[in-house]
Parts: structure tokens; C-alpha cells; sequence
């Protein structure tokens, strides 16, 4: 699975902690950690808390453009 | 359960990561129980001597067995066909062939001869190669009725046939 690189940039741009991010969804650090190093790919529930927390859509932070 | 799950402490990746764990830990235990269970019969152990463990072992194996045709599965590798439940069998009898063998040897190593180790272990692997192909089968029957039924269990376009008819 590839990085996720938007969400990292997303996260940066709201100048959050994966700490901070995790809090704000009620996960764990790591959680956040591996769905950002492509290690995980979470629920589509805690993609919307994620897109929800970063105030983007889902095809922001979790469409990959290029069909591998 | 849902007491369980709505106070659960864990997010979804850690629960993910538990599951894989406690997987780990019960195929970990079954494997070595039935080492256990094997080395002990080998070695001429009474039933009695083993009666707790071969309980607990059963229990386990049922439960898999039952909760898995409940919810329509079948193997995470291996396909639900006849070919494949042969094959099983003939490797379960082999296993079975092989263990006999050995406990006659290690049990009357000085009383029976060798003929008769190896026909006698023969027909226990044979028919337990029968009895595993037999269990397969009904197995196979009950899981793919099970299937069929959770594959059409609140499916709307099946119901609004029905409703039709």
C-alpha cells in the first residue's frame, strides 16, 4: 500500500501533531502513524473522522488518482 | 458482546492487531494441544490420563467447526470441492497410518511383528481416511446450503421476485 502523502500534507497545513489528529478521532497515534506510511488502511468511519477532523472530502485525502 | 465492544479501550487498528494475536494464541495452544494429546497416546498414556485434554481439544475443534458453517466459511486457502476434501482425507489417513505405526512400535515393540504393525495401521489409517472424507462431505453439503441461505438473507432483489410471484 502506498504513503499516504495527502493526508500528511493535509494534517501540516492545519500545523497538527499525528498526536493531535489522533485525539481529534479518538485513535492512537500509531493508528494515525500507519494510515499516513500506508501500513493500514482504515474504515471507511474513521476515514470520514479523518476527513471531518482535517475539513476535507474523502477524494482529498483518500483518492489515489493513478490506478496502479 | 456489547458491552464488550462499546467499552472497548481499543481503536480499530488495535483491535485489528488483538484479533491477529489472539488468533495466534489459539492456533498456537490447538497445534500443541494436539502434540500433546498425540505424544501422550503415543507413549501408552490411559484415556483417563488424557480425558481432560482431549475435552478441551473437541470443544475447541466443534466450536471452530460450528461457528464457521454458521457464518457461510469454509477455509481462509482451501476450496469447498470434493478434489480437495480427497485429498484432505487421504492426508489425514496418512498422518493417522503413521501415528498407529508408531504407537504399536514405542507400545509392543518386542510382541507384534512387523506385518502386522503395518497392516494394522493400514486399515486404521484407511478408515479413518473414510471417516474424515464422510465428515468432509457433510461439512461441505451443510456449508454450501448455509452459503446459499446468507447469500439470499435480506437480499431486496430476491424478495421483490418473491413479492412478485
Amino acid at each position: 500500500m502506498a504513503k499516504n502523502l495527502k493526508l500528511k500534507a493535509a494534517r501540516a497545513e492545519l500545523d497538527m501533531t499525528q498526536g493531535d489528529l489522533a485525539t481529534a478521532v479518538g485513535v492512537t497515534r500509531q493508528t494515525i502513524n500507519a494510515i499516513e506510511k500506508g501500513e493500514y488502511n482504515p474504515t471507511i468511519k474513521l476515514c470520514r473522522g479523518i476527513c471531518i477532523a482535517l475539513s476535507k472530502t474523502l477524494n482529498d485525502l483518500f483518492w489515489e488518482d493513478e490506478v496502479k | 458482546m456489547k458491552f464488550f465492544e462499546k467499552n472497548s479501550q481499543l481503536d480499530e487498528m488495535q483491535e485489528k492487531k488483538l484479533l491477529n494475536v489472539e488468533s495466534r494464541g489459539f492456533w498456537g495452544i490447538w497445534i500443541a494441544l494436539l502434540i500433546a494429546l498425540l505424544v501422550q497416546s503415543a507413549i501408552g498414556l490411559p484415556m483417563q490420563a488424557v480425558a481432560a485434554e482431549w475435552i478441551i481439544f473437541m470443544l475447541a475443534c466443534l466450536y471452530m467447526v460450528f461457528e464457521t458453517l454458521r457464518n457461510g466459511i469454509w477455509d481462509r486457502h482451501l476450496v469447498p470441492t470434493t478434489g480437495a476434501n480427497i485429498i484432505g482425507s487421504l492426508l489425514g489417513g496418512a498422518c493417522i497410518t503413521a501415528y498407529l505405526a508408531v504407537r504399536m512400535y514405542v507400545i509392543m515393540p518386542e510382541h507384534d511383528p512387523w506385518l502386522i504393525i503395518v497392516v494394522i495401521a493400514l486399515t486404521g489409517g484407511l478408515f479413518t481416511a473414510i471417516l474424515i472424507f464422510v465428515c468432509l462431505q457433510i461439512g461441505l453439503m451443510e456449508y454450501r446450503k448455509r452459503r446459499k441461505l446468507l447469500e439470499t438473507e435480506n437480499d431486496d432483489e430476491v424478495e421483490n421476485k418473491e413479492v412478485d410471484k
